[in-house]
């Protein structure tokens, strides 16, 4: 009697086993995305993420779509809008009478200010990117909550931390006959990150208040003018 | 006899693991490596790899990415978009004979793998555009 529930169960605990290199595709690709993020405390947050899933308020979660949806998903992560066309006239700059190895360095001086770890720098391409933690505490949201707790509404989930991304890109200025022109760069900043909440879900967007890019150059040209000072 | 056959079994779960763990690691999704190549990579008619990375990045950015990583010496790009979702591109240019360049590029959109043609499509068309060149489907 013991020897058929003894081989039942292992059959079960075989399946389960057989049916794991199905999933292997996502695993695999779970396992490069903790890699981006980078520190063992990210992937911790990950983690908890993964098993706190069903509570998240994100509006789409990544794990229960359907094919034909993620599709279009992915589809749309790779077109053009409108959208994205005003943020890159928010995102860029134009500088003139100056060599690429300095304005290079003030942006890499600028992020360091703002604390910000450089992460990878391409001089020959004209590429710097940075990443830094941050609290992300709000307090309107813990001002909503507290009129929560008092009309004994449920709690929301509160912004917590976050992972901040920017890259910095300089692009030499072409002249009329197709050259570049010395002296001249376009520089291009992008802000992207990862939100945490208190229940443990992320949120990942891209950054697109103007007023952050217009402060963010303000700095630049502060930056640039202080290393010509100081050089 | 109990014993051992729990001895056993332990054993092949063991192995079981085993295998998983590689085939998770050495997993190259559903499509054949040959399939995939078709659509992850275009030849240009130019024999300025540099032209062609700075038109990947530019691409890239117009698209919303940031840029994560660049090394000309390797001719590699990669890039991460967070909107709602996480998707990461990786692109590689290398020279192909004189004059010609191979793009190829392969992204993962949260923890799924691109293998649909259309974004790869997509992300071509406008490289293209950036470009000013025709890309040529095949190696």
């Amino acid at each position: 009697m013991k020897k058929p529930l003894l081989l039942l169960i292992s059959t079960s605990l075989l399946t389960g086993c057989v049916a794991l290199p199905v999933a292997g595709v996502a695993t695999l690709a779970e396992g490069a995305a903790h890699h981006y993020l980078g520190s063992s405390h990210k992937t911790q947050v990950s983690d908890k993420k993964k098993t706190d899933e069903p509570a998240t308020p994100v509006a789409v979660a990544p794990a229960k779509l359907d094919k034909a949806t993620q599709e279009a998903l992915m589809e749309s992560a790779f077109t053009v809008t409108p959208q994205l066309l005003q943020l890159r006239s928010m995102e860029t700059r134009r500088y003139d009478g100056i060599q690429e190895p300095r304005l290079l360095g003030a942006c890499a001086d600028l992020l360091q200010d703002l604390g910000y770890n450089i992460e990878n720098t391409d001089t020959t391409v004209g590429v710097l990117s940075a990443s830094k933690e941050a609290d992300a505490t709000d307090r309107r949201e813990q001002i909503g909550n507290f009129f929560n707790k008092l009309f004994r509404r449920p709690q929301k989930a509160m912004s917590k931390d976050q992972t901040i991304h920017v890259s910095i890109v300089l692009k030499p200025v072409n002249g009329s006959d197709g050259q570049p022109l010395a002296g001249s760069y376009i520089a291009r900043v992008s802000f992207q990150r990862v939100l945490r909440k208190t229940d443990g879900s992320e949120v990942k967007e891209t950054l697109r208040e103007p007023k952050l890019y217009q402060e963010f150059y303000q700095r630049l040209s502060k930056a640039i003018f202080l290393e010509g000072r100081t050089a | 006899m109990n014993r051992h056959m729990a001895i056993g079994i332990v054993t092949v779960l063991l192995l079981a693991g085993c295998s998983t763990t590689i085939n998770q690691v050495l997993d190259a999704g559903g499509a054949t490596q040959l399939q995939k190549r078709s659509y992850e990579s275009r030849t240009f008619d130019t024999g300025n790899r540099e032209t062609v990375l700075r038109g990947v990045v530019t691409t890239l950015q117009d698209m919303g990415f940031v840029i994560d990583r660049t090394d000309l010496a390797l001719g590699v790009v990669s890039a991460t978009k967070l909107d709602q979702h996480q998707t990461r591109i990786t692109v590689s240019v290398h020279n192909k004979g004189t004059d010609q360049v191979l793009v190829r590029a392969n992204a993962e959109f949260d923890i799924t793998p691109i293998d649909d043609p259309r974004p790869y499509q997509l992300f071509f068309t406008a490289l293209e555009k950036t470009l000013f060149l025709t890309a040529h489907t095949g190696e």
